[in-house]
């Protein structure tokens, strides 16, 4: 009799801890393999953002030699170029790719800048964006920091002009929890975003972020 | 039946149950055993590809630091090239490693120029003159690093085991700063 009941037990005790077992597996694995993603996208951030800053080096992400770099750069994230020869793809034509590059130039806009505060600057002492530029397929993912409109950005160049970015209230970028910086000074962001692993039920990190400030 | 006959029988009895009962937590441990040793060599193989990942990472990236603000004294007689592949070997914490331990040889490890702001293609100029002149990009890079797994891995009972590596490949660039003392070249890529 005590045998027998020990055996039901170990079997149920082993039903029991399956789920438990098997979701701890899988989500080893899944976590694991995003994680190595993750790696991807922090280097990639990392490495556009520090050339990002370097624009007085004449860096410019409008054109397409230097995006061209960062499809070398994402490795197999899977960052997709618009075609060789066409237009930049400077607020992004929906590419094919499954990882985007959002790159965009942030200041303050204080005192020095807006001197009647409000009355001429609608945007005043707010993050506004003065640049957007995005490399890949923006439907993997939207800036974090916000996303100025599409009317407002030169679709050539990715600049936002002054009075667009002083007034237009899309430009305001969502920089909570950033130190404040000296108004007029400009910060170099760059957001990364590749695809993540899922393991349905299990883990589920369809995309992978990170971005880095200069 | 005296008490003490009773008793030796009860004892033979319980030594078959116990010698029984070893048996089958033989057979248990053993089926148990597969699945245990998967999953633990899964995790770690999962741990170590993150490792190797990382540390390639590192290496490239803080070589390719050192890569853009070396100056011609510091780089020595093998040109930026050598010098580049020679610290992300340092760095690499043993994964690199060519004729002669850590050093500059190891064939995974490539540099490569680019001239920035093409308006199309991506504009590699590494074979050019002048390829390392401060303003262009320098783009260090493992390519296909063959990271071996700790144990084969098995999918079934009746196929040979996967024994085949998992391939890295890792990339950093930056653009080279501008200097009195710009180092030669060196071999490429």
């Amino acid at each position: 009799m005590t045998r027998k009941n020990s055996r039901g037990n170990s079997a149920l005790e082993f039903a029991l801890l399956l789920p438990f077992m098997t979701t701890l597996l899988l989500g080893t694995i899944g976590a694991g393999f995003g994680l190595l993603h993750n790696l991807e996208v922090i280097q990639l951030a990392r490495d556009t953002a520090r050339l990002y800053a370097k624009q007085a080096q004449n860096i410019n992400f409008a054109l397409q030699g230097t995006q061209d770099i960062l499809v070398t750069l994402a490795g197999d994230l899977g960052l997709q170029q618009t075609a060789s020869g066409t237009t930049p793809n400077v607020f992004g034509t929906a590419g094919t790719g499954t990882a985007v590059v959002y790159v965009s130039e942030v200041l303050y806009l204080g005192q020095n800048l807006c001197p009647n505060g409000t009355a001429s600057c609608a945007n005043y002492e707010h993050w506004v964006f003065a640049q957007r530029i995005v490399i890949g397929n923006p439907s993997v993912d939207s800036s974090h920091f916000g996303s100025p409109s599409a009317s407002i950005i030169n679709s050539t160049t990715g600049t936002i002009t002054t009075a667009n970015y002083e007034n237009n209230a899309t430009a305001i970028a969502n920089m909570t929890g950033v130190a404040a910086l000296p108004t007029g000074a400009y910060l170099y962001v760059a957001e990364a975003t590749g695809p993540g692993v899922s393991v349905p039920g299990f883990w589920n990190s369809p995309k992978v972020y990170s971005y880095a400030i200069f | 039946m005296t008490t003490t006959k009773l008793e030796a029988v009860r004892k033979t009895r319980r030594a078959l149950r116990a010698h029984r009962r070893k048996g089958q937590e033989v057979i248990e441990f053993t089926l148990i055993m597969l699945p245990l040793f998967g999953i633990t060599f899964l995790t770690l193989d999962i741990a170590w590809a993150i490792f190797s990942k990382a540390t390639l990472q590192w290496a490239v990236r803080d070589a390719v630091r050192y890569g853009v603000t070396v100056t011609a004294a510091q780089a020595g007689a093998g040109g930026l090239t050598t010098a580049v592949k020679l610290k992300a070997a340092q760095l690499s914490l043993g994964l690199l490693s060519g004729t002669s331990g850590a050093d500059n040889t190891d064939s995974h490890l490539q540099v490569h120029f680019y001239e920035p702001n093409a308006t199309t293609g991506v504009t590699d100029v590494t074979a050019d003159a002048g390829a390392n002149d401060p303003g262009n990009i320098l783009q260090l890079s493992v390519n296909n690093y063959q990271m071996f797994k700790l144990l084969p891995l098995f999918y079934s009972w009746n196929q040979a085991p996967d024994t085949g590596k998992i391939t890295i490949s890792v990339a950093s660039a930056d653009i080279i700063e501008y200097s009195n003392d710009v180092p030669a070249e060196g071999p490429a890529p």
